[in-house]
C-alpha cells in the first residue's frame, strides 16, 4: 500500500505544480510529463521523503534532463521554446514587471542560472535545498543566484527601473 | 512567495518583482494523474525492513567465504598419499621354505593370513604329485571357499586351478559316435 494518498498528491499538485512545470521548462519541452512522472514516482515510494519539496525538484530535474537528452528533441525544444516563452507566466495587471519580458530574460540565462532562479523564487527552496538538488554547496548556490539576478537586471534594465520608479 | 535570504539590496527590488509573477498553471490532467497514481500504488511492493542491507550483507558474507576457501586452497601444504600395496608373496614364500627345508605344517604358526599360502602350496603339492590328488583338508564343499579366500587375500594372479591339471590327464570325453556305439544304436 502506497503511503502517498490522493489527498497529498492533489495538495502537492496545487502547491508545487506550476512551479515544478516552470522548473522543468529549463530542460524539456514537455515539462508536464516530467512533473507527472515525478509525482508517480513519489507514489511508488515506500516512505514519504523527509524533505518533500527538494525531493520533488530533484526528481523533476532528472526526469526533465532525461527527456531532453535526445538531440532531436532538444532542437525541437529550442524552436518551440522561443514561441512558448511568453507563456511561462500569467500576465496580470498587478505585476511589477512585464511577464513576457521577464520570461524572455529568463530564457536568455543559462540553464543553471535559470534553474536556481526558478527554484528560489517560485519553488521557495532554501539555498541549502537548492545545493542538495544541484549537487553543489550552499554558498556556491547563493553566488550563482546573485549572478543570475544581476544578469536578469542587466537584461531587463530600463524596464525594471521604470517599474521601480512607478512604485 | 517571499524570497528572503541575504540578497544584496540593489537586487532585492528585482527579486521581489520577479517573485510577484505567477507561473502559468500546470496543465496536468488531474484525473489521469490520479488514475495513474492508483495503478502505481497497486503495483508498488513495500520494501522489506531488511531489504536495504540484506543483499549487501549476503554478498559480503559469500565473498568472504569464497576468499577464505581460495586462500585455504592455495596455501595448504602438499598432501602425500601413502598407499600400501600388497604384492603376492607365494613364490618367495615357497622358495624360502624350500631353502630352509620347512614343511607346510610350520605355516600354521604365522596366523590366519597364511591360510591362503597354505592353500596355494597345497595346489602346488597336488600338481607335483601328479595332479590327480586333492589334499585331504580340501573337502569338495570347501574348495570354492578356500579358493575365494586365497584370491581375496593375494589377488587373482595366485589363482592356479589344480583342476586343469587333473582334466589334462583324464581321458578325453566320448564323442557322439562312440556314445551311439556304446548304447547300441550304431553298429
Amino acid at each position: 500500500m502506497a503511503v502517498v494518498g490522493p489527498e497529498l498528491l492533489a495538495r502537492l499538485l496545487d502547491e508545487h505544480g506550476s512551479a515544478l512545470v516552470l522548473y522543468a521548462r529549463s530542460w524539456c519541452d514537455t515539462p508536464e510529463d516530467a512533473v507527472q512522472d515525478a509525482l508517480l514516482q513519489l507514489v511508488r515510494q515506500p516512505d514519504v521523503p523527509e524533505k518533500l519539496a527538494p525531493w520533488l525538484y530533484r526528481v523533476v530535474r532528472n526526469a526533465a534532463i532525461s527527456q531532453s537528452r535526445s538531440a532531436r528533441r532538444r532542437r525541437r525544444h529550442e524552436t518551440a521554446a522561443a514561441g512558448q516563452a511568453a507563456e511561462w507566466f500569467v500576465p496580470r495587471a498587478a505585476d511589477r514587471i512585464d511577464a513576457r519580458e521577464a520570461a524572455r530574460a529568463l530564457e536568455s540565462l543559462t540553464s543553471e542560472q535559470r534553474e536556481i532562479i526558478v527554484a528560489r523564487l517560485w519553488g521557495g527552496l532554501s539555498f541549502q535545498e537548492i545545493a542538495e538538488v544541484m549537487g553543489t554547496s550552499s554558498s556556491s548556490a547563493h553566488r550563482r543566484y546573485e549572478a543570475a539576478l544581476a544578469a536578469l537586471r542587466e537584461r531587463l534594465g530600463s524596464r525594471c527601473q521604470t517599474n521601480d520608479l512607478k512604485e | 512567495m517571499s524570497p528572503g535570504g541575504h540578497t544584496p539590496s540593489d537586487l532585492q527590488a528585482l527579486e521581489a518583482a520577479l517573485a510577484s509573477l505567477a507561473p502559468r498553471p500546470a496543465t496536468i490532467d488531474r484525473d489521469r494523474l490520479m488514475y495513474e497514481a492508483g495503478r502505481a500504488s497497486v503495483s508498488t511492493v513495500p520494501a522489506a525492513p531488511h531489504g536495504r542491507w540484506a543483499w549487501p550483507a549476503a554478498f559480503s558474507a559469500m565473498s568472504a567465504i569464497a576468499a577464505s576457501l581460495f586462500l585455504a586452497l592455495v596455501l595448504r601444504p602438499p598432501v602425500v598419499v601413502e598407499r600400501v600395496v600388497q604384492a603376492p608373496m607365494v613364490e618367495k614364500e615357497r622358495e624360502g621354505e624350500e631353502a630352509t627345508g620347512r614343511r607346510g605344517d610350520e605355516v600354521h604358526d604365522r596366523g590366519e593370513l597364511p591360510r591362503a599360502f597354505e592353500l596355494a602350496r597345497g595346489g602346488e603339492e597336488a600338481r607335483g604329485r601328479g595332479g590327480n590328488e586333492i589334499p585331504h583338508e580340501e573337502a569338495p564343499g570347501r574348495s570354492y571357499l578356500d579358493l575365494r579366500d586365497r584370491v581375496l587375500a593375494m589377488g587373482i594372479e595366485t589363482w592356479q586351478p589344480s583342476t586343469n591339471v587333473a582334466v589334462a590327464d583324464s581321458p578325453p570325453p566320448a564323442t557322439y559316435r562312440e556314445l551311439l556305439i556304446e548304447f547300441g544304436e550304431l553298429r
